[in-house]
């Protein structure tokens, strides 16, 4: 089997993926971060017993369920919300069901930079997984981000 | 991986774990016992395996068989933090060198654990501020197994 004009088809992929990237020194260099900076995120995110402490004495108890009680008079009901891995299941099933290529697809049809298409990406990821993080005081689901690397 | 399943795949690598030394049952009362879906609140130095959500896979043409990896989390706790992310360390190499094409038998059925593949490296989580001050670690990992029997 003989392969022609090889350094053709090379250049002409070079010059493609050149003309999407932010930088011509990016490739295989380009990325998004989507993340929490609240510095409880990761215990929170991989804690997946629930409630991570629980009360161990009456006096705690009782200002727990003050707490409560205080938070719902304002009509709060964030503990009732919620799930660990939030990150990360968001990713996942958006990853699972295609919502995420099909994203980065589209936008890369329209002639978008493959950066810019990945930040689309993840702000979708973003936005699903604000949906499923616990809310307590608000703290850590407005501490989500999504950045250019 | 496909088909049905008697045990969650969080129980399999369970008995795997102790199968490879890697922990103890917690009946033996021996070092490290490793638990399933939920941890005890003793001893402090503990291992626990979590069902999490996995990475699906595309589906058999012939016979729509689904290929899927399940998710797993392997937490470890323990009083001190050195200790603790010296355990996590290894365990999280043991996944990746020594488990291939294992066999798992628990109670009656029997499963073929193909592959760990951890997602990202251990997850120093933080400590279970205010009460005991325990630290956690995570390992993210997907599992490839069948129920041979």
């Amino acid at each position: 089997m003989e392969i022609k004009n090889l350094n053709r088809l090379r250049r002409k992929l070079e010059h493609l993926a050149k003309s999407r990237l932010e930088s011509p020194n990016a490739i295989g260099g380009e990325s998004v971060i989507v993340g929490y900076t609240a510095n409880y995120a990761a215990y929170v995110h991989e804690n997946l017993e629930g409630r991570p402490n629980p009360p161990r004495s009456d006096a705690q108890r009782k200002a727990m369920f003050a707490s409560i009680r205080e938070n719902e008079e304002k009509g709060h009901t964030g503990w009732q919300v919620g799930e660990s891995k939030f990150l990360e299941k968001a990713a996942r099933r958006l990853d699972n069901n295609g919502t995420l290529s099909g994203v980065i697809t589209k936008a890369m049809l329209r002639g978008t930079k493959l950066q810019q298409a990945l930040y689309l990406a993840g702000l979708r990821i973003q936005r699903a997984s604000q949906k499923l993080v616990p809310v307590d005081t608000g703290n850590l689901r407005a501490s989500a981000f999504t950045r250019k690397e | 991986m496909s088909g049905s399943l008697d045990h969650s795949p969080a129980d399999v690598v369970r008995q795997l774990l102790i199968d490879l030394g890697l922990g103890t049952n917690p009946d033996d009362s021996g070092a490290w016992p490793i638990y399933c879906s939920r941890t005890p609140s003793t001893p402090d130095s503990a291992i626990t395996v979590y069902d999490t959500e996995g990475r699906q896979g595309g589906r058999v043409m012939t016979d729509g068989e689904r290929q899927e990896h399940s998710g797993i989390q392997i937490a470890i706790r323990d009083a001190n933090h050195v200790n603790g992310f010296a355990k996590s360390r290894l365990l999280a190499i043991a996944l990746d060198k020594t488990v291939s094409q294992n066999s798992v038998v628990i109670s009656e059925a029997t499963y073929l654990v193909h592959s760990i593949s951890r997602t990202g490296d251990v997850i120093v989580a933080g400590k279970n501020v205010p009460t005991d001050k325990r630290n956690l670690f995570t390992i993210n990992a997907v599992v490839s197994l069948r129920q041979s029997s």
